[in-house]
């Protein structure tokens, strides 16, 4: 960020465990949707920032280690130590990049949001979404 | 959120907390107030909106209705007109959130969605420890990269300096007014320039003091 390291609020269950559901979810789907997950993938999104969503989900596979472009989708899960103006200078991040789908998954309170270049709303049918490809993950199945 | 006894609306309505909760479907959401650097932000956002937008009306900490189990608390809000009801429940053109350092992201998510499904305009996410700040639409948000915080129609803009006290700015418009104090001007006048700048000074005056007026009866409204 800038030339500083910024911190990640990870390693507690709650975010291991949706990490890994939803990426497990994500990955026996992705002929079907023809997308790629990453865990955990530094995203080059502008020159001087770098930036690891907790998913990022791309249409086909990228050549380059270091993603250059923008994923179709970043999932962030987040931590009850996540602070809100970390988590708006992210998602500014990645939309001004172009990223089309941002989700934004609070575990402890099973809420999700959806940000894209149009607006953002609370999810209220239990189900995440995009368009194009149509991807839908139910979240009480991935909050199991 | 955290689990607890749900109070019912009728409740909340008649109880004055201190200070006071958002509503969120029967749960009480306490506000990250009281620190400094929050108050500052949010006084010098009121006096800001009030003395250069005076046809806004602008408060703070007001109930907002923003669906029929969720009631709102925005630290700022400004409104088009004065609405005639205690707790409004149209939306407000503009709201204003200034963060805490313990304000949590998912409260803001929440809330910002809240806003937006209930109509808000234009919503303003001021972080004032990293001098940052978001601006939310119906239609997407950014960051704000010029350091201006703005809406359209009507037209707004503040610069976020202004509000953070880069430049105190409670000093910096007492300055302004002792550079363009309308004494100052009479003073100026009484130097015995030519007759038509005296005019001018004078006319220059009389519009300070016009200005001032105005200002002193928009904001006490």
């Amino acid at each position: 960020m800038d030339g500083e390291l910024e911190n990640r609020n990870v390693g507690e269950k709650d975010h291991s465990k949706l990490q890994i559901a939803l990426s497990s979810y994500l990955y026996v789907h992705r002929k079907r949707w023809g997308v790629s997950a990453f865990v955990e993938q530094r995203v080059r999104v502008s020159a001087t920032r770098y930036r690891v969503p907790d998913i990022c989900v791309t249409l086909g596979e990228p050549e380059e280690q270091v993603f250059a472009g923008p994923p179709f989708l970043c999932i962030e899960i987040l931590s009850p130590e996540d602070r809100a103006g970390r988590i708006q200078r992210k998602i500014a991040d990645f939309l001004k990049f172009g990223v089309r789908y941002i989700w934004v998954i609070e575990p402890r309170t099973r809420e999700a949001f959806i940000h894209t270049a149009t607006g953002m709303h609370a999810v209220e049918d239990g189900v995440l979404r995009t368009s194009d490809p149509d991807i839908a993950v139910t979240l009480a199945e991935i909050l199991a | 959120m955290g689990a607890s006894t749900l109070v019912p609306v009728e409740e909340y309505l008649s109880t004055s907390y201190d200070p006071d909760c958002d509503y969120v479907d029967g749960e009480l959401e306490d506000h990250n107030v009281g620190r400094k650097s929050h108050a500052k932000a949010q006084s010098n956002l009121l006096l800001a909106l009030r003395i250069h937008y005076p046809s806004l009306f602008v408060v703070v900490e007001q109930r907002t209705r923003v669906s029929a189990t969720r009631y709102r608390i925005p630290d700022v809000c400004a409104m088009l007109a004065e609405p005639d009801e205690e707790v409004f429940t149209e939306p407000p053109f503009l709201c204003i959130e200034v963060l805490s350092p313990d304000d949590r992201a998912s409260r803001i998510e929440r809330k910002i969605a809240d806003y937006l499904k209930f109509g808000v305009r234009y919503i303003w996410v001021i972080d004032p420890r990293t001098r940052e700040a978001f601006i939310h639409t119906a239609t997407g948000m950014r960051a704000v990269e010029d350091g201006v915080l703005r809406t359209s129609d009507p037209d707004i803009a503040v610069p976020l300096a202004e509000i953070l006290g880069q430049t105190d700015f409670n000093n910096r418009w007492r300055d302004i007014m002792d550079a363009w104090a309308p004494q100052r001007l009479f003073q100026l006048r009484n130097t015995c320039p030519p007759p038509m700048i005296r005019t001018a000074i004078t006319w220059m005056g009389n519009w300070k003091i016009a200005t001032w007026a105005r200002r002193i009866t928009a904001s006490s409204r």
